[in-house]
């Protein structure tokens, strides 16, 4: 029954709909917690914190650190809640204070010498295979963990804007129109930067690991 | 379509986002050139092993550090944050900037109290117009006080 419900209506307008679904509820989380009901803000963090802290790891390249922007992210969002936008997308106006977050973290870890990609602790998360039933090749989850390793090592030599819209676009599958929302550029500008972000990140990748990916 | 245009629009491409002019040129200069179609999958492996760069979950304390967070930090954080909306910062704002304005502007000095200085002639027309108008408005106890400050005052001009 679901199925010829959803056949009969263009996917686009679905996609739609149950954005307006999810925003309408985000909304409504957002009037609860700013009339007091604090604990409602589980709801949001519940909802985001997987996309968030995903963004978050992608800047930084270590757990422990994507915790913390993480976590500063959703406590920025929580104390700024009075100044959302309500007209526009909650998800977006988060994914913009995760954005800036992370690259504040990075400017302040300068100062400090980088961790070793080759950290254990890098690849306790997000590398793992994405059923247990599934059988497992030590030997590709090694591939998959190094191959993961250059990459991320590859992002983090792009610039800040670059950087951005790789992550945001071709690492977590936003499209080109919601990060324009999140970094609130023209699509225009979007489009041309996933362009020179892709060129750049393949000359880097050839440049420094040779045909590795 | 040379080469340098079709490796221009390979990000497009993968994006799905060619017109449909540009795809059918696109894909015919793709077929015909090894070189481009190298390029073409090299990018296209390239974007499909940065998706797989997603976390698929945030570790299970993130929302306990985030809400010690908050506790830590301040429970009264969103309140602020409804009094931070125009509605409420307005009138505060309008009577912080009054009270800035009247302790930042000159108040304007009092004027100094300089002694008036009569003629004895003066005096006496004064203490005259003033005696009459006590006795005729019958306020002034000391009326006698004032004719005898009258009749000093008329000898002294006598004298002169």
């Amino acid at each position: 029954m679901l199925k010829v419900a959803e056949a009969q209506i263009p996917a686009h307008h679905l996609l739609a709909w149950k954005h307006w679904m999810t925003e309408q509820t985000d909304q409504a989380v957002v009037k609860k917690v700013l009339a007091g009901d604090t604990d409602e803000f589980s709801t949001l963090v519940n909802r985001y914190q997987d996309r968030i802290y995903s963004v978050a790891l992608n800047y930084v390249s270590n757990p422990d650190d994507a915790m913390d922007v993480a976590q500063e992210t959703f406590l920025k969002a929580y104390s700024n809640l009075g100044r959302f936008d309500s007209a526009s997308a909650f998800y977006t106006w988060l994914y913009r204070i995760a954005v800036n977050t992370a690259i504040d973290f990075l400017r302040k870890r300068k100062s400090r010498p980088a961790d070793s990609l080759d950290d254990e602790k890098y690849t306790e998360v997000g590398f793992e295979p994405e059923s247990k039933d599934r059988a497992i090749d030590p030997e590709e989850v090694a591939a998959q963990r190094e191959q993961a390793q250059i990459l991320r090592k590859a992002i983090s030599m792009l610039s800040d804007k670059l950087r951005t819209v790789i992550i945001l676009h071709d690492v977590e599958g936003l499209s080109q129109e919601e990060v324009a929302d999140i970094l609130k550029i023209p699509l225009g500008t979007v489009k041309s930067r996933v362009s020179r972000a892709r060129a750049e990140l393949r000359r880097i990748l050839r440049k420094t690991m040779g045909d590795a990916v | 379509m040379n080469c340098g245009k079709a490796r221009e629009r390979i990000s497009d491409y993968l994006d799905g986002r060619l017109s449909e002019e540009h795809l059918s040129e696109f894909e015919l200069h793709i077929r015909g050139c090894a070189e481009c179609a190298g390029e073409l999958d090299e990018m296209r492996r390239m974007v499909t092993a940065l998706r797989s760069l997603a976390v698929p979950r945030a570790p299970i304390d993130l929302w306990p550090q985030v809400r010690e967070g908050i506790r830590t930090a301040e429970n009264l954080i969103p309140i602020w944050g409804i009094f931070a909306r125009p509605v409420f910062m307005a009138p505060v704002l309008a009577v912080a900037a009054a009270v800035a304005v009247m302790l930042i502007l000159p108040q304007p000095k009092p004027l100094p109290e300089k002694p008036i200085k009569l003629s004895a002639s003066e005096y006496r027309h004064y203490l005259t117009e003033h005696m009459r108008f006590q006795k005729r408005m019958f306020v002034d106890p000391e009326v006698s006080f004032i004719a005898v400050e009258l009749d000093r005052a008329n000898s002294r001009a006598k004298d002169e």
